[in-house]
C-alpha cells in the first residue's frame, strides 16, 4: 500500500494512484463548491416508497437506525426525507435500534426536524426509545413487548409517554423502516417482525446492501418497498418537496462517477494496446 | 460432577436454549412461550456485558506498550486518553452537551473519515484491476458501466435508456441471482447452525471446551 | 460565530486522509484517538442502557433481572488461570443458543422456503412475452446460480453448461454489485468532503496543500519521494 522501491514502469497501466486521489478531491470538491444542476427523475421505486408512506395520515412507523456512522452518508439523507414526511402527514415515529448508535442518531435527526416542537411533541408525535441490546434476541424481546424496555433513550419511563399507550407489542406499527448499512440487520427484522405477522417493512438501504435485498422486495414480499443510496435519497427530497444534503451531494456523485468511468476506460484501452504491442 | 458440567453444562445450554426457540418460533405453547419470552429479555441484557473483555484487553495491550515504550507508544497515549475521555463524558449522560459535542465532532467524523478511504482505494483499484481480460471479466464491467450510468442523473441526460437498463438488470438478472444465493446461504447455514447446536463443527467443539 | 465542532472536524478528516500520502504521525494521532473512542463510546453506551433497561427495572420490583448480571459478570472468567476458566462460555452458551434458534427458525421460512415459493409461482402464462421472458430470466438466473455453488458432484457433462450459465449470471450481479459499492463509498467521501468544503473548515485546506507540498519537496530532497503503484 505505501511506498515500494520497484522501478517505475511508465504508461496508461501504470499512472501514480496519488493523481488519481488528487484528481478525485477535485472532481468530487468542485461540485459541492459550484453546483451543476443536471436535473434528478424521480424512479418508480421510490414514489411507490413515498405513497406507501403517504397512503394515509396518522399511522405509525418505527424507524430503526441500524447503522454505523458511515452509513449515515446515504441512510442520514433518507432519515432526514422520512421524517419530514413523517411531520408533513402526522405520522406518529418510534425511533429505535438494535445497533449501539442507533440512539445517539436518533436524537440528532429528531433534534434536526422537530427542534422547534420538541417540548411540545415528543412523546405525544415522537419517541426516541434509543439503544435496545441483544440483537436479533432483542428483537424478538421488542417485538413480542415493547413496554420491556422499560424508558426511552432519555431515562424516560413509557408510562409517561402518551403515545406508547398503544404501542404495546408491534403489531400496533404499521411500518418498520429499516435502514439497512448491512444484511444481519434486515433479515433479522424478517424473521422475528415480519414473518410472524407483526407489521409491514420498508427498507431504506444503502447502494451497496441493496442487491442483496432484492429477493425480499416486492408487494408480495417481506420488503414492500425499498430506497437505496444517495440517488434515492435526492429523490426522495424531491417527491417530498424538501430539498436537503442528498440533492445537493448527486453533482459531486455524478462527476465522481465520470471519472472512474474515465480511468476503467483508461486501464483497458492501455491493456488493447499493450496487447496489440505484443 | 465438576467434570461434567465444565464438559457439558454450555453445550446443552445452546442445545436447550436453541431448541426452544425454534419450537416456540412455530407453535403456540403456553408456558413455553411465556418463558421464551422472558429468557429473550435476560440474554439480551446479557449481551450488554460482552464487551467487557475486549475493553479489558485493549486497556492491557496499550498500557503494556505505554510502560515498555514499545514501537508506535506514542499512539497509545492518544488511544487510552481518547478512551477516558469519551468514557467519562459519556457517564455523564448520553444526552450531555460535552458528551453529544465529542461523539457528533470527534467519534462520528474519524469513524467516517476512516471509512472514505475506501473511496480512494477503490477509485484506483478499479483502473488498476478492472480490466476486460476474460468474458467473465468483461460481462462485470459492461454491466458495471451500465448500471453506473443509469443511476447517476448525469447518464439519464445522455441517454434516457441508461435508466431503463438498470431498472431491468435490477428487477429481473440481479434479482434471480440474489435469490440464489440467498438459497444457497440459507442451507450452509442451517447445517452450520444444526451441527454447532448438536455440538458439532468447530463452534460447537468451542462450546464444549474442546478448542 | 465560528463553529469550533466544524473545524475539529475538518482537522480531522484532513489528519485521516493525510494517510493517502504516506503514513505520519498525524494519522496515527487521527487513529489512535479513534481505536480510544470506540471502546470508551461502546462502553458509555453500554452502562447507559444497563442502567435504563436492567438496573432501574430490577430494584423497582423485577428482580429477575438480576439474572443476566450475574450471568454476565461470568464473561471475566476468561481471564481467570485456573479451574473455573470454563465459566466464561456459560453466558457465551446462552447469547449463541438464542441467536442461532432464531436465527434457525426464521432462515428456513424467509429465505428458503419464501424464496423457492417465490420462484415457483413466477408466472409465465397470463402476462406479456416481454413479462415472460424477463420472469423466465429470474428462474434460469435463480436455478444456475444455485447449481454453481454445489461442489459435491464435479462440474462435467450436464452440469458443466448449467454452471456457465449460472457464472454468466454471477457476473452480471457482480457487476451491478460492483456499481453499488463505488456509489456507497462516493457518497461517504462527499459527505466528509461536504462537512469541509461547507463550514468554517475550508480555510483549513489551504494549510493542509501547503504543509503537503512542503512534505513532498522535503521527500524529494531526500530522495524519498517514490512511485506509488
Amino acid at each position: 500500500m505505501n511506498l515500494q522501491n520497484k522501478p517505475r514502469k511508465k504508461g496508461l497501466l501504470n499512472i501514480d494512484s496519488r493523481i488519481i486521489w488528487l484528481l478525485l478531491l477535485f472532481f468530487v470538491g468542485i461540485p459541492l463548491v459550484r453546483p451543476i444542476g443536471i436535473p434528478i427523475q424521480v424512479s418508480p421505486n421510490t414514489r411507490e416508497f413515498y405513497e406507501i408512506l403517504t397512503e394515509q395520515r396518522g399511522i405509525t412507523i418505527a424507524l430503526a437506525l441500524d447503522t454505523d456512522p458511515a452509513g449515515l452518508a446515504e441512510l442520514g439523507p433518507q432519515i432526514s426525507a422520512i421524517l419530514k414526511i413523517a411531520r408533513d402527514y402526522d405520522l406518529k415515529v418510534v425511533m429505535v435500534g438494535w445497533n449501539s448508535n442507533s440512539g445517539m442518531f436518533a436524537n440528532t435527526y429528531l433534534t434536526e426536524v422537530f427542534s422547534d416542537v420538541w417540548n411540545s411533541q415528543y412523546g405525544i408525535n415522537f419517541v426516541n426509545l434509543g439503544y435496545v441490546p441483544g440483537m436479533e434476541t432483542g428483537m424478538k424481546q421488542f417485538a413480542e413487548d415493547i413496554w420491556s424496555i422499560e424508558q426511552d433513550h432519555y431515562g424516560t419511563r413509557l408510562e409517561n409517554l402518551p403515545m406508547m399507550e398503544d404501542i404495546r407489542t408491534a403489531s400496533d406499527i404499521d411500518y418498520l423502516i429499516e435502514c439497512c448499512w448491512n444484511l444481519d440487520y434486515p433479515n433479522s427484522i424478517m424473521r422475528q417482525f415480519v414473518a410472524p405477522g407483526y407489521t409491514k417493512m420498508l427498507a431504506a438501504s444503502t447502494a451497496l446492501v441493496y442487491p442483496a435485498l432484492l429477493p425480499f422486495i416486492g408487494p408480495d414480499r417481506p420488503i414492500k418497498s425499498a430506497i437505496k443510496g444517495m440517488d434515492g435519497a435526492a429523490q426522495l427530497e424531491l417527491v417530498s418537496n424538501h430539498p436537503g444534503l442528498a440533492i445537493a451531494g448527486t453533482d459531486a456523485q455524478s462527476l465522481a462517477h465520470v471519472l472512474i468511468i474515465i480511468f476503467i476506460a483508461i486501464g483497458n484501452l492501455g491493456l488493447f494496446f499493450k496487447r496489440e504491442e505484443t | 460432577m465438576a467434570n461434567l458440567a465444565k464438559n457439558y453444562l454450555a453445550s446443552v445450554i445452546v442445545a436447550v436454549i436453541g431448541f426452544l426457540f425454534v419450537f416456540t418460533y412455530y407453535f403456540l405453547a403456553q408456558p413455553l412461550n411465556d418463558w421464551s419470552q422472558t429468557l429473550a429479555q435476560i440474554i439480551s441484557l446479557i449481551s450488554l456485558f460482552a464487551v467487557l473483555p475486549g475493553a479489558f484487553l485493549m486497556i492491557r495491550r496499550e498500557t503494556s506498550i505505554l510502560t515498555v515504550r514499545g514501537p508506535n507508544w506514542d499512539r497509545s497515549v492518544i488511544t487510552l486518553g481518547s478512551f477516558l475521555v469519551f468514557l467519562i463524558a459519556g457517564l455523564t449522560g448520553l444526552s450531555s452537551p460535552i458528551y453529544l459535542w465529542l461523539y457528533n465532532n470527534v467519534f462520528v467524523i474519524l469513524s467516517t473519515a476512516i471509512f472514505s478511504l475506501l473511496a480512494f482505494y477503490i477509485m484506483s483499484a478499479g483502473y488498476r484491476t478492472f480490466r476486460a481480460r476474460s468474458w467473465e471479466a468483461t460481462v462485470l464491467l459492461v454491466v458495471g458501466l451500465l448500471t453506473i450510468l443509469g443511476v447517476v442523473p448525469f447518464g439519464a441526460s445522455i441517454w434516457s435508456g441508461f435508466p431503463t437498463i438498470t431498472d431491468w438488470i435490477s428487477k429481473y438478472p440481479s434479482t434471480g441471482t440474489s435469490r440464489g444465493i440467498t438459497i444457497g446461504i440459507a442451507l450452509g447455514t442451517a447445517g452450520v447452525i444444526i451441527r454447532t447446536i448438536a455440538g458439532q463443527g468447530r463452534l460447537g467443539r468451542f462450546i464444549k471446551g474442546e478448542e | 460565530m465560528v463553529d469550533t465542532g466544524v473545524i475539529v472536524a475538518s482537522a480531522l478528516i484532513i489528519m485521516i486522509y493525510s494517510f493517502l500520502y504516506r503514513e505520519n504521525i498525524v494519522f496515527r494521532i487521527a487513529e489512535g484517538a479513534f481505536v480510544g473512542a470506540s471502546v470508551g463510546r461502546v462502553l458509555a453506551i453500554n452502562f447507559d442502557t444497563f442502567r435504563r433497561s436492567l438496573w432501574a427495572p430490577a430494584i423497582q420490583g423485577s428482580y429477575y433481572l438480576f439474572i443476566p448480571v450475574l450471568l454476565g459478570i461470568l464473561y471475566i472468567a476468561l481471564f481467570l488461570k485456573g479451574p473455573y476458566r470454563w465459566l466464561y462460555r456459560v453466558p457465551v452458551s446462552f447469547v449463541l443458543g438464542s441467536g442461532l434458534g432464531l436465527a434457525l427458525a426464521g432462515i428456513i421460512k424467509v429465505s428458503l422456503v419464501d424464496q423457492i415459493r417465490a420462484v415457483i409461482t413466477t408466472p409465465l402464462v397470463g402476462v406479456s412475452l416481454y413479462q415472460a421472458l424477463s420472469n423466465l430470466v429470474i428462474i434460469l438466473a435463480t436455478a444456475t446460480v444455485t447449481f454453481v455453488f454445489f461442489f459435491t458432484r464435479p462440474h462435467e457433462g450436464i452440469l458443466k453448461y448449467v454452471t456457465l450459465v449460472g457464472r454468466l449470471f454471477l457476473m452480471i450481479y457482480l457487476g451491478y454489485q460492483f456499481a453499488g459499492t463505488i456509489m456507497m463509498r462516493e457518497s461517504v467521501l462527499i459527505s466528509q468532503l461536504n462537512i469541509i468544503l461547507k463550514g468554517d473548515g475550508i480555510w483549513l485546506v489551504p494549510i493542509a496543500f501547503i504543509l503537503l507540498g512542503i512534505g513532498v519537496y522535503y521527500d524529494w530532497k531526500n530522495g524519498k519521494l517514490q512511485w506509488m503503484g
